[in-house]
């Protein structure tokens, strides 16, 4: 197991609202899409996986080590975290100094960050902002940035709050394109979205979140097509799906797809059929 | 009075404007064309030698420097003056005071009921010096840093072995000012968006919504903050740590123009003690 979350509680002193008894693992190599509504507690569980904040009760273990222990900070190499605003990650003078802030603060050498920059860089199709000032970026930019500064260190699991938010859609299918090859890689991925279009593409487990607490927790597939489990969360199935769902209502016997590719080849299958 | 500026919005982007490292970085001029070291090299010696004079008239023949080495470096002259006035000017408007505490020849009583306040031709003569030193300082630091971009300027104080931890300081303060006034700046757009009469000129109102936009500001800051820290404990954050890449070598020409500012600085300090 890469993660493993016991009994999880955390409140912020401030608002008194976080997350209480979450108990989630995950394994090696998984995709997981924290799903909710605002306010349900995504951004929170995601920064207690991540060890940067503790919970007041219950244990999270990554890659085996409890997010309080001391030796927690030589796990969090093996960490990536995208956080939801890039500007709350960028604070360097130059996109190669951002880019290499990790790499540098784990202690390679010049020529391996030098490396690892421009690996990073190239593998968001950013090596061309490399001596720019981040602060003069669009928002894309900066999103591809702060990416790549997650990734610069190759790591192990990544995770990522509502990558796809304000972003165009080209630039939500390159993001889309490049999650599946981090995948592919063996990458353990945990994104917090709401964004059900682009989920599909990006992970194939589900877990629901609404005030603070797990109410479902199952593959993508069956929670994307539950429309009445998601109605309860203020969430609506992909728009394609739900064109299919009315179709299945006409009494038209349909799989149900979560993609456009998915929607193709079922209604080729079925043209073939008639 | 064209450059004068007429809003909130218009004094958060003149901030901006003045606070933007390297805005002028990309213009074919004097300074842009000088090694960063030899500017920040000239910079400071025209402001060292600014500091031991006591007269009008040489901080008044220094001032040529900075105004002169805008226009050669294509910064907008008046643009550039209006800007580099109005940022100091609360800081210099706050050592008033002197031209009635500083003791001298009065040139003019005021009475306020049984305080009697003399002004005194000393206390002008500080206080015009005061108010030169800072525009001359401030003017010389925005030639810097209007003609530098910040990778820039990081890498000549790290040439120079300014501490590490002044140089992250610097720049994460650099970046916190841009999204503070970005902040800003997004705060006023949605007032404007909400206002339905369109005024040319700031008055009472205006002042009391900047006073609420300056107070939730703080907060909004605060809170990035939080944010920015946990950002940089995910990628390691434990000692100030940073990485600049070597910039190029200084050529003649750049130690030719460091060494005409010098002189320039030395022979106006010499002359001011002198005469």
């Amino acid at each position: 197991m890469v993660l493993i979350a016991s009994d999880v509680c955390y409140r912020y002193p401030s608002s008194g609202f976080g997350v209480q008894d979450i108990s989630l693992s995950v394994s090696t190599g998984e995709g997981v899409g924290l799903l909710g509504p605002n306010g349900a507690g995504k951004s929170t569980l995601l920064l207690l996986l991540s060890g940067l904040i503790k919970p007041d009760s219950g244990v999270v273990s990554v890659f085996s080590s409890d997010t309080r222990s001391r030796g927690f900070k030589e796990i969090r190499k093996r960490i990536g975290v995208v956080f939801q605003d890039p500007d709350d990650m960028l604070f360097n003078s130059t996109v190669y100094d951002e880019v290499a802030y990790a790499a540098v603060n784990s202690g390679l050498t010049d020529e391996e960050v030098e490396e690892a920059v421009k690996r990073a860089l190239s593998s968001v199709d950013a090596s061309g902002l490399m001596d720019r000032e981040p602060s003069r970026l669009s928002f894309g930019e900066k999103r591809r940035v702060a990416l790549a500064s997650a990734l610069v260190l190759e790591p192990d699991l990544l995770l990522m709050d509502e990558p796809t938010a304000n972003l165009d859609n080209s630039a939500r299918r390159e993001l889309i394109s490049l999650v599946s090859r981090l995948r592919r890689r063996g990458v353990t991925i945990i994104i917090s979205s709401h964004d059900v279009e682009a989920l599909p593409g990006m992970v194939d487990r589900a877990v629901l979140l609404r005030d603070g607490h797990i109410v479902a927790d199952g593959l993508l597939r069956s929670i994307l097509t539950d429309e009445e489990l998601l109605a309860g969360l203020r969430l609506e199935p992909p728009q394609i799906t739900q064109l299919f769902l009315r179709l299945r209502e006409q009494k038209i016997d349909l799989d149900l797809p979560l993609t456009i590719e998915e929607a193709e080849k079922e209604i080729i299958k079925v043209s073939k059929r008639v | 009075m064209n450059n004068l500026p007429r809003s909130l919005k218009d004094i958060f982007s003149g901030l901006e404007e003045l606070t933007t490292s390297g805005r002028y970085a990309r213009r074919d001029g004097l300074l842009q064309s000088i090694h960063p070291a030899a500017r920040l090299g000239s910079v400071a010696s025209l402001i060292v030698a600014s500091l031991f004079m006591n007269h009008v008239e040489s901080l008044l023949i220094m001032a040529l420097a900075p105004v002169l080495l805008s226009i050669a470096s294509r910064i907008p002259p008046a643009r550039y003056l209006i800007s580099t006035t109005l940022i100091p000017l609360p800081a210099t408007l706050t050592t008033i005071f002197v031209i009635f505490l500083t003791p001298g020849t009065p040139i003019a009583t005021f009475s306020f009921g049984w305080v009697m306040m003399q002004v005194t031709s000393e206390g002008i003569s500080r206080f015009i010096v005061f108010a030169l030193r800072v525009w001359y300082c401030f003017a010389c630091l925005s030639l810097l840093t209007l003609t530098t971009g910040i990778e820039g300027i990081i890498g000549m104080l790290a040439a120079f072995r300014v501490p590490v931890v002044i140089l992250q300081l610097l720049s994460l303060t650099y970046r916190y000012i841009h999204l503070t006034i970005g902040e800003a700046a997004r705060m006023l757009f949605a007032r404007e968006a909400r206002m339905h009469r369109q005024r040319r000129t700031m008055n009472a109102t205006d002042l009391r919504g900047l006073a609420s936009i300056l107070s939730v500001l703080i907060l909004r800051t605060l809170e990035r903050g939080e944010r920015v820290y946990m950002a940089m404990k995910a990628r390691g954050y434990d000692h100030m740590v940073i990485h600049t890449r070597r910039g190029s070598p200084m050529r003649a020409r750049d130690l030719i123009f460091l060494a005409c500012i010098l002189t320039f600085s030395v022979v106006a300090l010499g002359a001011s003690i002198w005469f």
